[in-house]
């Protein structure tokens, strides 16, 4: 949905009932790509400016199929707990205001960026942000994996399980049953390297420490922060209820390995350690490699959706083709180093996924 | 041959996207200011992202052909043996796999011709075949899969995996990897 200046306008002078507002700034946030964002800043007579975050889907869907108001609700579950995360603010379906078939939602922006300068900058006076950044994170995360997520409503809008012993298995099986939702006759497509990882899967799933609110997604441009401080957690589309230890396996970048003159000045297994002391959970690097693998196949369930809506839809975008090919491409590699079908991809090539400009 | 093929003419697409566009879009970026700074990114990684998979097709227009020719001759082999296998430790889903298995090899043809759709389609269909044989031995595993014969058996499906994932892997790193931003 394309949102021009002239009808935000018109949009927020209706919903903030104040005739005297102006369109101080209107950006579309450029980075990532499964679902449209804008962000608004709405001056008037009285400062300060109000800022807001507009949130929508593609024309074609999200690129991973998850439904829109599935991320509003989780907004409004996270403002019922200690997480800092941006507040949902409303939810918009009214025809007057939207395309057919292309609800939006507002929520409340928080100030500041997802980057943390330097952070990737290997000169060693870099070494004590990489890791106070990461302890900032393990923080946060622990206030996550420590949510009370069955009184905060979580448990009606995310999948998950609420045993220990079986949590990793039906975790599994959820994806692979979501992998196979996609096949139809003209999408007729089948992965044996998902049955094989699938069974290694089952045969070496971890007993969870306990069973959790994950975010799902983690790291480096997954986060909203003010110099050092995380203000807000964002992009909850793969939160589920499960094994801590799978957020350790989605970190992008945000458990580095510092290593300086020889000497080990931090890595998972003393992430794992601080982590620990935060949050009274034990998670091991075990459990965490267990779910990298979990990881690549969960990302075959967004390429695999990502084909498959290629095939059907008229117009589909560019980013669904990426998806599709070198995406899926890259799931299937991870999937098979895994298992020992190939060797295991080196990690500068699935880190040149995350080039931006 | 009909000239100019279809590669050719994605040559000339691809040729214009890396002296034209791309250039043009990068300037504008280098010169854009707040308002337009947000579009100006979105265009160019679109642009560039337009190239990647370009060349993905023209590679595959190249290159497929001979890949699913390497493939089908692999599938051809483990497919025969894995019916025997089934027919010998028949179960209801066996029989109706084993069906399955004969209905293709009496009418998709080992000597179909290189016309790149009918190959695609052949070895798509096979690999659909050793998906659901996969499947089935899996199933069959807890009683199974001491036996010598189930695990060889095993280690042929993951080679085929392996050699299809090669083929695939080829195409991709050769238009993408190295060459640029991905958002």
């Amino acid at each position: 949905m394309e949102f021009s200046n002239a009808w935000v306008k018109a949009y927020f002078t209706a919903k903030l009932g104040r005739p005297d507002i102006d369109i101080a700034e209107l950006v579309r946030f450029p980075r990532g790509s499964s679902r449209d964002t804008w962000f608004v800043t709405v001056s008037g007579a009285s400062p300060p400016p109000q800022k807001f975050v507009v949130r929508c889907d593609w024309p074609t869907g999200a690129i991973d199929g998850s439904p829109l108001i599935h991320e509003y609700r989780m907004y409004v579950c996270l403002g019922k707990t200690d997480v800092p995360a941006a507040r949902a603010l409303w939810w918009e379906e009214d025809p007057r205001w939207i395309n057919p078939g292309q609800p939006f939602y507002i929520r409340s922006h928080i100030e500041g960026h997802w980057d943390v300068p330097h952070f990737l900058d290997p000169d060693p006076q870099y070494d004590e942000l990489r890791i106070e950044i990461s302890k900032e994170h393990l923080r946060k995360l622990a206030i996550v994996h420590n949510v009370d997520w069955q009184a905060a409503g979580f448990g009606e809008i995310v999948r998950g399980s609420d045993s220990r012993e079986n949590c990793a298995r039906e975790y599994v099986d959820w994806i692979k049953a979501e992998i196979d939702a996609n096949r139809t006759a003209e999408f007729n497509e089948a992965y044996p390297i998902v049955l094989e990882a699938v069974e290694w899967l089952h045969d070496h799933a971890p007993v969870a420490p306990r069973v959790c609110l994950c975010k799902g997604t983690n790291g480096l441009g997954e986060e909203v922060f003010q110099g050092r401080t995380i203000v807000a957690m964002s992009d909850w589309e793969e939160a589920h209820i499960g094994d801590p230890a799978a957020d350790f396996a989605f970190m992008q970048n945000f458990v580095p390995t510092v290593e300086r003159d020889g000497q080990v000045l931090w890595n998972l297994d003393m992430a794992l350690a601080y982590y620990r002391s935060v949050s009274g959970i034990d998670v091991t690097a075990a459990a965490v490699q267990y779910y990298f693998v979990v990881r690549f196949l969960r990302l075959m369930m967004t390429t695999v959706f990502a084909a498959a809506s290629i095939t059907r839809e008229p117009s589909p975008t560019i980013r669904k083709g990426w998806v599709a090919t070198e995406v899926m491409n890259m799931a299937k590699r991870g999937l098979a180093g895994a298992v020992g079908i190939l060797p295991p991809v080196k990690g500068e090539r699935f880190a040149e996924l995350n080039q931006a400009i | 041959m009909i000239n100019p093929s279809p590669a050719a003419i994605l040559k000339t697409v691809l040729a214009s996207l890396d002296a034209v566009l791309l250039p043009g879009l990068e300037t504008n970026l280098s010169k854009a200011s707040p308002e337009t700074v947000s579009a100006d990114k979105l265009n160019l990684s679109t642009a560039i992202t337009m190239g990647h998979l370009l060349r993905h097709v023209l590679y595959r227009l190249e290159r497929e052909n001979t890949h699913l020719r390497g493939e089908r001759a692999l599938l051809e082999a483990l497919l025969k043996d894995l019916r025997t296998y089934m027919d010998a430790h028949r179960d209801e889903t066996a029989a109706s796999l084993i069906r399955s298995f004969d209905e293709f090899f009496a009418t998709g043809s080992t000597s179909c011709g290189g016309e790149s759709a009918s190959l695609a389609d052949e070895v798509g269909a096979m690999r659909l075949l050793l998906n659901d044989a996969l499947a089935w031995l899996q199933r069959r595993r807890a009683a199974l899969g001491k036996q010598p014969t189930y695990q060889q058996l095993r280690r042929e499906i993951r080679r085929c995996i392996a050699f299809q994932l090669e083929c695939e892997s080829e195409l991709i790193d050769a238009a993408m990897s190295g060459r640029g931003y991905r958002r």
